[in-house]
Parts: C-alpha cells; sequence; structure tokens
C-alpha cells in the first residue's frame, strides 16, 4: 500500500501462542498477540510501530521478529509479570470454542516501565485491551491520535472505555466475545446502543464464517462483507488481522477498509506460513471493491441463524457412544444455529417399543423433519434410521449436510445426495453455512 | 527423557525448515502456491449459464474448458461461452486470473438429466 508516511501503532500485549497437536496437524508455536495484527500489517505493505508489553524473556525475540517483518520502530510499555504469557489453544480452525488456556493467567500481571516511551508521533492507534491500563496508553499519546479499538478479549464492557470517547474511530468486535455474548447475542440493539455511547464513527462486528458487518454510525447504512470458506488452516489471531488493515485502510473510506481488513483475514486464515500470506495477500489487493462485491461469498449474520431450522439426524441416544455427535452439535451451537434434536424432543424409545410408541415417534420425527430447513447428518454405526431420514430430506429438496467421521457410510447416493458430505466436521460447517446463507437469499 | 519440543519460533518471512524433525513445518513458505494447483469442481448454475440456456446441452465429457473472471469465476467454452460458475470457494482464482494465471479445463463428466450437471478439472497453464 504504502500511502502513508507516518506509521500504524499497534498497541497491546505479544504472548506466545501454543497450538496442539490437532488431526493431522503438527504443534505449531508461535508469536501472538499483537503480533497476528503486525504480520496483517506487514503482508499488506502497511507501516506500522508496535507499542508492546510482553514478559523480559519474550522481549529479544519479539524484537527480532518484529523488525524481520517491517516493524519500524519497537515500544517496549511494560512487562508481563507472573506468568509466561502462553496461550495453549486446541481447535485452531474454530469450529467450536477455541480452548485457549492462557496460562497462569491469576498469576499475571503487568508492570508499566517508567518513564514510558513517548508516542506522541503516531496519529492512529489500533489498541487490543489487555491486562494494562489503557488509560495510560492514552495519555502517552498525542491528544490528536484517532484510536480503533477491537474488544474481542479482557473487556468486560465498553463503559470502560468512555474515556476514549472523544477520539476513537472505530470499536470493532467478535460473536465469540464476552461483549458480544453478553449485550449482543439476544438482539443487536443493545449492543449498538452501547456503541454509539463511544461515539465511533464505524462499528465492526465479526461474525466468524457468517461474514461480517460494518455499521457506519454516521449515517446509519450497513455494508455486509461475507466470508469466503475454504479450508481454516488456523483462525488464531484471524481476527485482530482484520481490524488492523481495515485501520490501515481508513484513508480509503471505512467501506474499502473493511473489505481490506477481511481480504487479509481470510487469507492469514489459510495459511500459517508468512510468506505464503503475503503472496496471497498481495495478489488479492489487487482486487478492486466492486469486483470483491461481485464475487459475493457466504453472509449469514449471527441473528438470522435462528430463523433456520436445522434437523438433527443420527443415533441421538442416551445408550450409544457418540463423541462426534455431540462435538458437532456443541459446534452448531457454538455459532448460534438452531439445532431440533428428534430424539431428545420425540423421547427415545423403551427397548422393546410398542408398535403405537414405534408409530407415534416415526410420524413426530417425519414431521419435525418437514418442518426443518435443512439436516445435519451424523450417521455411526448400524444406524439405518439416519440413512432414511437423508433420504426423505433430499426427495424433499432439503439441503443435506453429513457429517461422516467414521466414513462407514460413503455410498453413491449418501455422498451425492448430500449437499456436502465428509469426514472432516471444519468442511460440513462449512457446509451448513454455505446452505443456509443461500436459503436466506431466497428469502429475502 | 521422553520430552521433545518446540525449540524456537521458525516461521520467519525468508527462512527454510527443516525436511524433518524438530522445525519441520516451520519457515517462511510451504513451498505450495493455490494459484498454481490443479483442483476438480463441479459447476455451479449451469442451467443459468449462456451454454445451456443457448443450447439445451452441456458440454460432452472431454470438452475443453477455461476460466473467466467476470464479476465471478467462470468455466467458458473454446468460444467463451460461460458453462457454469465455479463456487465461492474458489473465489481466489479471481486474483490467481487478474495476475496473469490462466487455466486449462477439461469436462470430466456432465448430464443433462435430472438436472444439468458439468464436472471438470482445471490445470494451471
Amino acid at each position: 500500500m504504502e500511502t502513508r508516511t507516518v506509521p500504524v501503532l499497534i498497541a497491546g500485549e505479544i504472548v506466545v501462542d501454543f497450538t496442539l497437536p490437532y488431526q493431522k496437524a503438527e504443534c505449531k508455536l508461535r508469536l501472538g498477540g499483537i503480533v497476528h495484527a503486525a504480520r496483517g500489517l506487514w503482508a499488506a505493505g502497511v507501516p506500522y510501530a508496535v507499542a508492546a508489553f510482553c514478559p523480559q524473556y519474550l522481549e529479544g525475540e519479539a524484537r527480532r521478529y518484529l523488525e524481520a517483518h517491517g516493524c519500524q520502530e519497537f515500544h517496549l510499555l511494560g512487562d508481563v509479570v507472573g506468568a509466561p504469557n502462553v496461550i495453549v489453544i486446541g481447535d485452531p480452525t474454530e469450529v467450536s470454542h477455541q480452548g485457549y488456556e492462557d496460562l497462569l493467567r491469576d498469576r499475571k500481571h503487568v508492570i508499566p516501565r517508567d518513564p514510558g516511551p513517548d508516542l506522541q508521533g503516531y496519529a492512529r492507534v489500533m489498541v487490543f485491551p489487555g491486562r494494562y491500563d489503557i488509560d495510560d496508553l492514552r495519555r502517552r499519546c498525542s491528544p490528536n491520535a484517532r484510536f480503533s479499538i477491537d474488544a474481542a478479549y479482557d473487556v468486560d464492557s465498553l463503559a470502560s472505555l468512555q474515556q476514549f470517547r472523544d477520539c476513537i474511530e472505530a470499536v470493532m468486535l467478535s460473536t465469540s466475545s464476552h461483549i458480544f455474548a453478553t449485550l449482543g447475542a439476544g438482539s443487536l440493539d443493545p449492543l449498538l446502543a452501547e456503541v454509539a455511547t463511544l461515539s465511533p464513527e464505524v462499528f465492526l462486528l465479526k461474525e466468524n464464517r457468517g461474514g461480517s458487518r460494518l455499521f457506519d454510525l454516521r449515517n446509519g447504512s450497513v455494508e455486509e462483507i461475507p466470508a469466503t470458506l475454504g479450508k481454516t488452516a488456523n483462525s488464531v489471531g484471524v481476527g485482530d488481522v482484520y481490524s488492523a488493515v481495515m485501520v490501515a485502510y481508513a484513508e480509503r473510506g471505512w467501506a474499502e477498509a473493511a473489505w481490506r481488513g477481511c481480504q487479509a483475514a481470510t487469507a492469514y486464515a489459510h495459511t500459517t506460513y508468512p510468506d505464503d500470506f503475503r503472496r496471497d495477500l498481495q495478489r488479492s489487493l489487487t482486487l478492486t471493491v466492486e469486483e470483491l462485491r461481485g464475487l459475493s461469498g457466504t453472509t449469514l449474520p449471527w441473528h438470522e441463524r435462528q430463523r433456520f431450522s436445522i434437523y438433527l439426524a443420527g443415533p441421538d441416544f442416551s445408550y450409544v457412544y457418540k463423541p462426534e455427535l455431540d462435538r458437532a452439535v456443541e459446534s452448531l451451537a457454538y455459532h448460534n444455529f438452531r439445532v431440533r434434536r428428534p430424539v431428545q424432543e420425540n423421547g427415545e424409545l423403551a427397548k422393546p417399543a410398542s408398535d403405537g410408541a414405534l408409530r407415534r415417534t416415526y410420524l413426530l420425527d417425519c414431521q419435525l423433519l418437514k418442518d426443518c430447513d435443512a439436516i445435519f447428518a451424523i450417521p455411526l454405526g448400524r444406524d439405518p434410521g439416519t440413512l432414511v431420514e437423508i433420504g426423505m430430506a433430499i426427495e424433499l429438496r432439503k439441503p443435506v449436510i453429513t457429517f461422516d467421521p467414521r466414513e462407514e457410510n460413503n455410498n453413491t447416493m449418501v455422498m451425492v445426495g448430500s449437499s456436502v458430505y465428509s469426514a472432516d466436521l471444519d468442511e460440513c460447517l462449512n457446509g451448513m453455512f454455505d446452505a443456509l446463507a443461500k436459503l436466506r437469499i431466497t428469502m429475502v | 527423557m521422553g520430552s521433545s519440543g518446540s525449540g524456537s519460533f521458525s516461521d520467519y518471512s525468508g527462512s527454510t525448515p527443516p525436511k524433518s524433525g524438530p522445525g519441520a513445518g516451520g519457515g517462511g513458505t510451504s513451498g505450495v502456491d493455490r494459484c498454481q494447483q490443479a483442483f476438480s469442481t463441479v459447476l455451479e448454475e449451469v442451467a443459468q449459464c449462456d451454454y445451456f440456456a443457448q443450447s439445451g446441452l452441456v458440454p460432452a465429457e472431454g470438452a475443453s474448458l477455461t476460466l473467466v473472471f467476470e464479476r465471478r469465476v467462470f468455466a467458458v467454452d473454446q468460444r467463451g461461452i460461460k458453462v457454469g460458475a465455479l463456487p465461492t470457494a474458489y473465489n481466489y482464482l479471481a486474483a490467481c486470473l487478474k495476475a496473469g494465471v490462466s487455466y486449462a479445463g477439461v469436462v470430466t463428466s456432465s448430464a443433462l438429466a435430472p438436472m444439468p450437471t458439468v464436472e471438470a478439472d482445471f490445470v494451471p497453464q
């Protein structure tokens, strides 16, 4: 990009991200925290500087790494003590809760450097809150500096950001954040009202695989930015990259800025190799915003997901060993899908069951299937009922997503009849987002 | 001792990781460029595209295709007539095409009934 001379300042903590071995992927050790945002700006070709809190043992490593990746200045704001600032990550694809473990987090605190660094020279600051005092950060910056705040972590309430009221440009949140769960999960109105008290120009809501929405609070417009769903290599830090690159492009207008942030986030999710990321992003940035709008993608806002009912076809019985089914249900619930579980809703039959009980359950299950918009099928073991339900749904022309983790049903009718057939939950989840996003378009 | 470790941060731009053992999987690049990878896909919106709309047919197995970026990424025949759209998971190809990469495709299967369907393989040129 190289259109600005004053670098964007990224402020926050530097941590170590350690992703545990996952499926076929080996463990991954990376600098995390604001280093994710730094990688995004480096890959986009944007000049940037860093103001960081980190443990002393990490300072030299972080300086070296950032210097090698375009960081113009490294300001140490303070030390993190009492904890190693290591995050252990269980699920790097965010199929469901990522299982972040912040080691020794209750013992962690920060000790600011005194005297602290001079940050007066920065006009635009991207803040990632942490265990540090953001009031103090603001005081160190120029009174004319403009701030953007990604309130995904370590912010209990937006009221705690009121001191930025007159100098805030953008507020970013993701649907996996504490604030969203508290204020916005049921309805967006209370969250938007709370954001408005900060008087930002824009509010970005990152809705995971359902895309994102940019609310321009100056004129009430909303820009929907679809997700481009593909194989997720690692979703950790993807939201940070989105926010930082968006802020870096703010001078081109917030709508374009958000699209550029989204492009960077998409590229970052697909690889953990920095040179691959930079190459892919640079290539992607040659597309105009109009071209990006034309390409489209998957848009399924958080609150609209509850409009659709998903019939869970699978051996959802108490006596069946079904960890894959349980994980899929957890995943669908995490993404705010409305899952209808016939066995739980219509009851588990006694063995042996009477003819009347069998018939009643059959009819109730059939009706529930007809009432639902899509089917998520998990055929496990010897379970002909699931296969019958798949067939009924195909005939009813409902989208069928078949998750076959044990690969026991790779049969022509099941594979071809399903919109998506896979042993990979990540791929099936993408398929469900995609199928319902298409239904949403037909309903608009 | 039964322990091993992730000995250092290995994801530096320009660095080359060891091929195996500790540190494998790190480095600056995977050596793979998505634009340069072959792929297979089932085309979307075949019934709405010009080829079927004009002829009521779908290209036969073995027919040559290529890709164009015209608002979406489309597979077209040798005359440039749109046969079908690529699923949005392949949106990254728009940037590949814009960067000058071209793709040669071949229809691997097609059917008119019960609905127009085309599956194709594509290879970067």
